[in-house]
């Protein structure tokens, strides 16, 4: 306040000295002002106890001036602030200390220092008043708040008293009694403190309730924003992707005339790269579509045989990429499904593919058709290393990649089984797996004779797989 | 009896676009081959050529294909001349759309230029047999 950096000061005690400065008003409270001695001392009875102890006050304290002219020089430290005081105590470097009850109570007990140091009647040094301060000069001020704190009724301030500076207004405190009041004081507070938590938490939920709304309504921006995105750039990927692979498809196809045989060499990797980037731009639209319930079926009667026969014939390339043989086993020729077609073989060039890629080359990868008891399962055999059992659980999974396709430099988004397992379940089937390390896997799906809504005739329906 | 398919009009603003088609359907399909960068030059160039099919991007600058569609059946002589739609969007509800605004059907981009003559031929035998 001396320097201008607060205009009022809540209670002080009352001095000549600081009235010079200080425009004192109301007063607030009476309180006492101890020596607080640590409880291994002896007990300390007058100021002559404390001769042998350096006592501790925060400089420029009332308790300062008090005690300057009736202890000598040596006998007093001051420090800039009560936490410095405390240091000095927890150190063991101060013993004893001066000030007003209240704050060294607060201070002790703050510091965790509480149950260390004692003060009674007879280390009490004086009885004060606090009174509110303000600048000198600043009478306004002193009179504005003096007229607000008339409106608090004697009752009022009572328990305003009572909160902040109780322990001051009991001239014996026996350090027991202090303890006990701080345990009931405790368990009071402890019975507020559930009504105040209670009454915060009902605020906080709602608060939170708040929060996680607006946060599920940007989510769902985002997605839409993201579906958005995908649309615009698969178009704008699509586009130059089809004058690559149409340019490479009229060379590799002559019709742009001859060229030469590692040309051409050259044109079939090129060619080969740029359906792979087709077939992963499709993954990632087919599953996009997917999650926000896009993907539609057009169901119709499918014989099964000719199904198999057009997936094996379309997916040559892999068989012939990885020196594997694609071989067909009991077609059941006379076996109808209902499906969508290109969805299936969708299905089918994932399993044929991933049959293949995880093949050594010259195995045998086997298709197989049976009759179940819920109708038609169509089964993928390899030879291959088998699936880790530690990636079993992830294989359906949404970007699902093995340790072992890293290793072995295959290709891919890990989405192909996901998008899979949608396009069964939205036909009423079931895609699983089986397999044994060192001797394969086996990839099957079924599909029921009758795929219910679907069966007849209905050409389109949402997936239904979230 | 399913006439026979002579003269295509491609409609498309991509120029890379236009000369693979316009390659891969006079090579392989044996067709004659108009192209129009869009749909203005394309109406004002109707009559001359005369087509008997024409290929149709959907995303044009100005006029959109549907709107190009719109119009050219405004056109006396083009009121039932197939058009095949070319988009490069996957979405169903777009694909179901263009095949609903009067277009015998639609290709996705991206085709396969070897294949797409064929592809042009399946299309028209189809809505001349139905």
């Amino acid at each position: 306040m001396k320097r201008g950096e607060a205009d009022l000061h809540a209670g002080l005690f009352f001095s000549d000295a600081r009235a010079t400065y200080l425009e004192y008003g109301s007063f607030l409270t009476e309180t006492e002002t101890h020596i607080f001695a640590h409880k291994q001392l002896p007990e300390i009875e007058d100021l002559n106890g404390v001769a042998p102890y350096k006592v501790g006050v925060l400089a420029g304290d009332f308790v300062e001036n008090y005690l300057r002219p009736k202890l000598p020089r040596g006998n007093i430290q001051s420090f800039k602030t009560y936490d410095a005081v405390m240091s000095a105590l927890a150190k063991g470097e101060l013993q004893v200390f001066a000030a007003d009850t209240p704050t060294g109570i607060y201070h002790l007990q703050k510091s965790g220092l509480g149950f260390d140091f004692r003060f009674d009647a007879r280390s009490r040094l004086y009885r004060n008043k606090w009174l509110v301060a303000a600048k000198r000069g600043n009478k306004a001020l002193i009179d504005f708040v003096d007229q607000g704190m008339q409106q608090i009724g004697e009752d009022e301030r009572g328990a305003i008293v009572e909160k902040w500076v109780s322990l001051g207004r009991e001239p014996i405190i026996p350090w027991e009694l202090v303890i006990y009041t701080f345990l009931a004081a405790l368990g009071l507070s402890g019975v507020a403190a559930i009504i105040v938590w209670s009454r915060s938490l009902k605020r906080q939920i709602a608060l939170r309730t708040r929060e996680l709304e607006a946060a599920k309504t940007e989510a769902e921006r985002a997605n839409e924003s993201k579906s958005r995105f995908l649309a615009t750039v698969s178009h704008e990927l699509r586009t130059p992707l089809t004058a690559i692979g149409g340019s490479l498809s009229l060379i590799s196809g002559g019709v742009a005339g001859e060229v030469s045989a590692d040309a051409k060499k050259m044109i079939d990797i090129a060619d080969a790269s740029a359906k792979r980037l087709n077939r992963l731009i499709n993954d990632i639209l087919d599953f996009e579509k997917i999650r926000s319930g896009k993907m539609t079926y057009q169901f119709q009667p499918l014989v099964l045989a000719d199904l198999l026969n057009q997936s094996i014939e379309a997916n040559r390339y892999y068989a012939s990429q990885y020196g594997v043989a694609f071989d067909l086993k009991t077609p059941l020729p006379e076996a109808v499904i209902h499906g969508d077609q290109d969805r299936l073989m969708q299905v089918m060039a994932n399993l044929l593919s991933n049959a293949a890629k995880f093949s050594e080359r010259g195995d045998r990868v086997e298709i197989q058709a049976d009759e179940t008891e819920e109708g038609i399962r169509v089964s993928v055999t390899d030879q291959g290393a088998g699936i880790p059992e530690t990636f079993q659980n992830d294989i359906f999974g949404e970007f699902a990649r093995s340790e072992m396709a890293d290793l072995q430099h295959v290709s891919g988004t890990g989405l192909g089984l996901s998008i899979s397992k949608s396009i069964v379940n939205a036909h009423h089937g079931k895609i699983d797996f089986d397999s044994e390390i060192e001797r394969g896997s086996r990839f099957f799906f079924e599909l029921p004779i009758s795929t219910g809504p679907h069966a007849d005739g209905d050409t389109k329906g949402n997936c239904d797989d979230t | 009896m399913t006439p026979e398919l002579t003269n295509i009009l491609y409609i498309e603003d991509e120029e890379y676009l236009q000369q693979i088609v316009q390659m891969a359907l006079e090579r392989v399909g044996g067709f004659t081959v108009h192209l129009c960068i869009g749909g203005e030059q394309a109406l004002a160039e109707l009559d001359e050529f005369s087509p008997d099919l024409i290929l149709l991007d959907v995303r044009l600058p100005k006029m959109s294909g549907p709107e190009v569609l719109e119009e050219i059946r405004k056109c006396a002589g083009f009121e039932t001349t197939p058009v095949i739609f070319v988009t490069a969007s996957v979405m169903d509800e777009d694909l179901d759309a263009y095949r609903n605004s009067g277009a015998i059907d639609v290709i996705s981009k991206p085709f396969d230029p070897m294949k797409l003559s064929d592809e042009i031929r399946t299309i028209w035998k189809r809505h001349h047999d139905v």
